[in-house]
């Protein structure tokens, strides 16, 4: 309950030199109710879900835990992540049932993981990517319905789209990114002296007038074309939504913080470049997320057949996976794994930035859930059986982590499952064919 | 009508005998004749994959050979290489195109109007196992396996190894490589499904039919990954795929007869057939667990080995053969002139040259119940 006539609204009048004048405040304790887990309002404090991925997979004996539950050591190819592994849970055995089509190297994992169905091309998307289908359920009321970065410094590494043709292109470029969220529109929502863009009022009505026509039109057109013009008119409608939104006051956010421009900085494959680069944009999304400026974030460390490279080196992680041999002394490939625990303690630094924002009576990875995963488990032979996948964060309180799942062989689509009901989707199952599934991963449920 | 008692030869405990007994069926012979009554025994492969022994300290006095880029850089002068260490996407610019529109152009769809870019192998005497006339396993050392006259028939032969003296010295092909590492995911992927059936014609002499064949269903998987025992399986619709074959079944080791085998050899996007000629089967059953491991030896036909192991041709059409061989080691037209050179099958009456190559395959199976096609 809130201290009596102090809410999120509250601003500080007074006069100065014969103007009213009004300071915002902070978001204060006082604005939350007493668990502090809401706005005192009863409006909860948005649920948000990302993705994160690495491409090539792991080494399965050097990444997999033994023991199930939560009580279990921490192999090789994890280590980097133990500060966290009681905020995270390991879910292991969970495979892309490939349904008799062929194994589209490097991409029916990741597609299926993020479809529920394997694809019969490379990166066919049959249906919207998981990310899409939790945005268009809780990414409509911030200012970006989803955000999207690579690391990896190539547009075109985004897993976030809605069909295999209409791609959410991820930015690479950390001051590009800064311009995209704290440039031009962004309102800060901490600052009390809201005022709506003209030029946003002009846009919006431009907006409204074509889709007044829309119904005139569609009836002009042919099946194929009415299809094609339906996807456009949702594009459109998604901005009309946005727009409304960058037309009204925000929420205060005590986490939000405007950060300083980031220095430019080159994109490369070399892994300590991609390291920096995945830093400043870690840094960027997580303020995004703190200031209600998008809901659903995605970020690739890595592509798929991920081209990173350690400096001075022409073999990348992909060509490594295939060309090295396998220790015969240690029983893996010594310089494909370094890769993988090199990914594994980006996602480390990623989860430690998320926690670095207080948010409420905890952290901002207190509010999220994040979505860890890969395309292949074992890369040198493609397999997308017992695909790596991680679930950071407590999704607000209903997600319990800190467990080890072990799929044994059940579809990848339990988990994606378990991302749409934690994110209030209504749905009751998920995936094609033998990915179909009613089951969640109850374990990780609160 | 001929009756065959069931003998439960490597099927321990009475779980086994049941689901043996379940299968139970008339069964038309390849001669015509009908038996009923008689116990078939299915299986399902859980491995297939080349006999590739792993190269000895001197069996390789000149070293691996190179893939297209360590070629390419090693022709280099020391001082031009380094942008290209650099800058891997240098490297793949320069080498480009990996994939070819036009055959015509792709050194690896079309080796042999490429010149010879020459190929390490092993040359020397070699101890590794063949197979011998008689089925049974030697592994004396010997060198390499001439290509005989015309008129010399396979069936009297030792079935050498002779692929592996051509890949012996590819770093993609050791032990630890990316072929073995690739071989059985073929299997738990769903890509190549094999089924076995051995259909006893004769308890006393042991007489048996063999049929190799491939299904277009993938196996089926436990939680640990591995194929599981016991499933139902039918067999690919196209009969190119049936190959059936005598064979001799005595205290548990099966051997065949010649054979030509046609199997589908898929591969994750990659599409083809595995073509061999006099090919041999051996198979020992384990009495306790009812599972069976063997070595299938035989010649690989020289173009069906071209499309399959050099050209590589996916299920788009295209040739993946020159990233695959840039992946192991190896060039395409010095791979295609090699297996050429060491070609120890089928010689061609007309020119005398061998048209086929000596390989080697182990296997190990799973009981399955072999679904024969309405």
């Amino acid at each position: 309950m809130s201290k009596k006539g102090l809410t999120r609204r509250t601003v500080l009048r007074g006069m100065l030199q014969g103007s009213a004048v009004s300071v915002a405040l902070p978001l204060l304790d006082g604005f939350l109710n007493t668990n502090g887990n809401a706005f005192a309002s009863e409006a909860p404090l948005p649920q948000r879900f990302g993705t994160w991925f690495w491409g090539c997979g792991m080494t399965p004996e050097r990444w997999n835990p033994e023991a199930e539950g939560t009580d279990f050591a921490l192999p090789p190819e994890l280590q980097a992540l133990a500060r966290h592994r009681r905020e995270l849970s390991i879910c292991s055995g969970f495979n892309v049932h490939l349904d008799n089509k062929p194994n589209q190297v490097h991409s029916s994992g990741v597609v299926g993981t993020l479809t529920g169905n394997a694809p019969s091309v490379p990166d066919e998307f049959v249906s919207p990517s998981l990310d899409v289908l939790v945005a268009d359920a809780i990414g409509s009321r911030s200012r970006f319905r989803s955000l999207e970065v690579a690391a990896s410094g190539d547009p075109r590494h985004s897993y976030s789209r809605r069909s295999s043709s209409v791609i959410n292109a991820a930015e690479v470029s950390p001051v590009a990114f800064y311009q995209r969220i704290f440039g031009t529109g962004f309102q800060d929502p901490n600052a009390r002296n809201f005022q709506p863009d003209p030029q946003l009022m002009m846009r919006r009505s431009v907006l409204s007038a074509v889709k007044e026509d829309r119904q005139r039109l569609m009836r002009q057109l042919g099946a194929g074309d009415r299809v094609r013009l339906d996807q456009y008119f949702t594009a459109v409608r998604q901005a009309e939504q946005q727009l409304d939104i960058m037309l009204s006051e925000p929420e205060p956010l005590a986490s939000c913080r405007v950060p300083d421009v980031p220095e430019a900085s080159a994109t490369d494959t070399e892994i300590d470049v991609v390291d920096r680069n995945h830093r400043l944009l870690a840094e960027l999304m997580a303020l995004a997320v703190a200031c209600d400026q998008t809901r659903v974030f995605n970020v690739v460390y890595s592509p798929g057949a991920s081209n990173l490279r350690r400096g001075g080196s022409t073999a990348n992680h992909h060509q490594l996976t295939h060309e090295e041999s396998v220790d015969p002394a240690l029983g893996y490939q010594p310089q494909a794994t370094w890769f993988v625990e090199r990914s594994m303690q980006a996602f480390a630094h990623y989860l430690d930035i998320l926690k670095a924002v207080p948010e409420g009576d905890g952290t901002l990875l207190d509010n999220c859930l994040v979505l860890a995963h890969s395309e292949t488990s074992l890369a040198k032979t493609h397999d997308v059986s017992g695909l790596p996948l991680m679930l950071a964060g407590r999704a607000g309180g209903k997600v319990r982590s800190g467990v080890h799942v072990m799929g044994r062989g059940d579809a990848v689509t339990r988990v994606g499952l378990t991302v749409q009901q934690v994110m209030g989707l209504p749905v009751a199952q998920w995936g094609t064919r033998s990915m179909q599934t009613d089951r969640p991963v109850s374990e990780v449920l609160v | 009508m001929k009756r065959v008692t069931f003998t439960r030869h490597g099927l321990g405990g009475g779980l086994a005998a049941l689901l043996c007994a379940i299968s139970l069926a008339v069964q038309a012979l390849p001669d015509g004749s009908e038996v009923s009554d008689i116990v078939q025994r299915g299986y399902v492969l859980t491995d297939f994959r080349l006999v590739t022994p792993g190269a000895g300290p001197n069996d390789c006095p000149d070293g691996f050979n190179l893939g297209y880029s360590q070629r390419f850089l090693a022709a280099l002068p020391e001082a031009e290489r380094q942008p290209y260490l650099d800058d891997p996407q240098l490297l793949q610019q320069a080498l480009a195109p990996w994939y070819y529109d036009d055959p015509e152009q792709d050194p690896c769809a079309n080796p042999a109007n490429f010149p010879d870019t020459g190929m390490l192998t092993i040359d020397g005497p070699l101890a590794m196992q063949r197979m011998e006339a008689d089925g049974s396993i030697s592994e004396t050392t010997a060198p390499p396996s001439a290509c005989p006259a015309a008129s010399a028939a396979n069936e009297a032969r030792t079935i050498d190894n002779q692929y592996w003296r051509v890949m012996g010295c590819v770093r993609g092909y050791q032990p630890t490589g990316q072929a073995a590492a690739f071989a059985n995911s073929f299997i738990t992927d769903g890509s190549m499904t094999v089924l076995l059936q051995v259909t006893p014609l004769d308890e006393d002499s042991g007489a048996v039919e063999v049929l190799l064949a491939s299904s277009q269903t993938p196996v089926t998987l436990g939680t640990n990954g591995a194929p599981l025992p016991w499933a139902s399986l039918p067999l690919a619709a196209d009969t190119r795929y049936h190959n059936r074959v005598r064979g001799q079944l005595d205290d548990g080791v099966l051997v065949t007869e010649r054979f030509d085998l046609r199997i589908i050899r898929a591969a994750q996007r990659l599409d083809s057939e595995l073509y061999l000629r006099d090919a041999m089967l051996r198979l020992e059953i384990d009495p306790d667990t009812g599972n069976a491991s063997g070595l299938l030896a035989g010649y690989w036909d020289l173009d069906s080995l071209a499309h399959s192991s050099i050209r590589i041709q996916d299920r788009t059409g295209l040739s993946s053969g020159k990233p695959a061989a840039d992946t192991h080691g190896y060039t395409c037209p010095g791979k295609y002139y090699a297996v050429k050179r060491l070609a120890d099958g089928n010689p061609d009456p007309a020119t005398g040259e061998c048209t086929s190559i000596s390989v080697l395959h182990s296997l190990q199976a799973v009981p399955a119940f072999v679904v024969a096609n309405p």
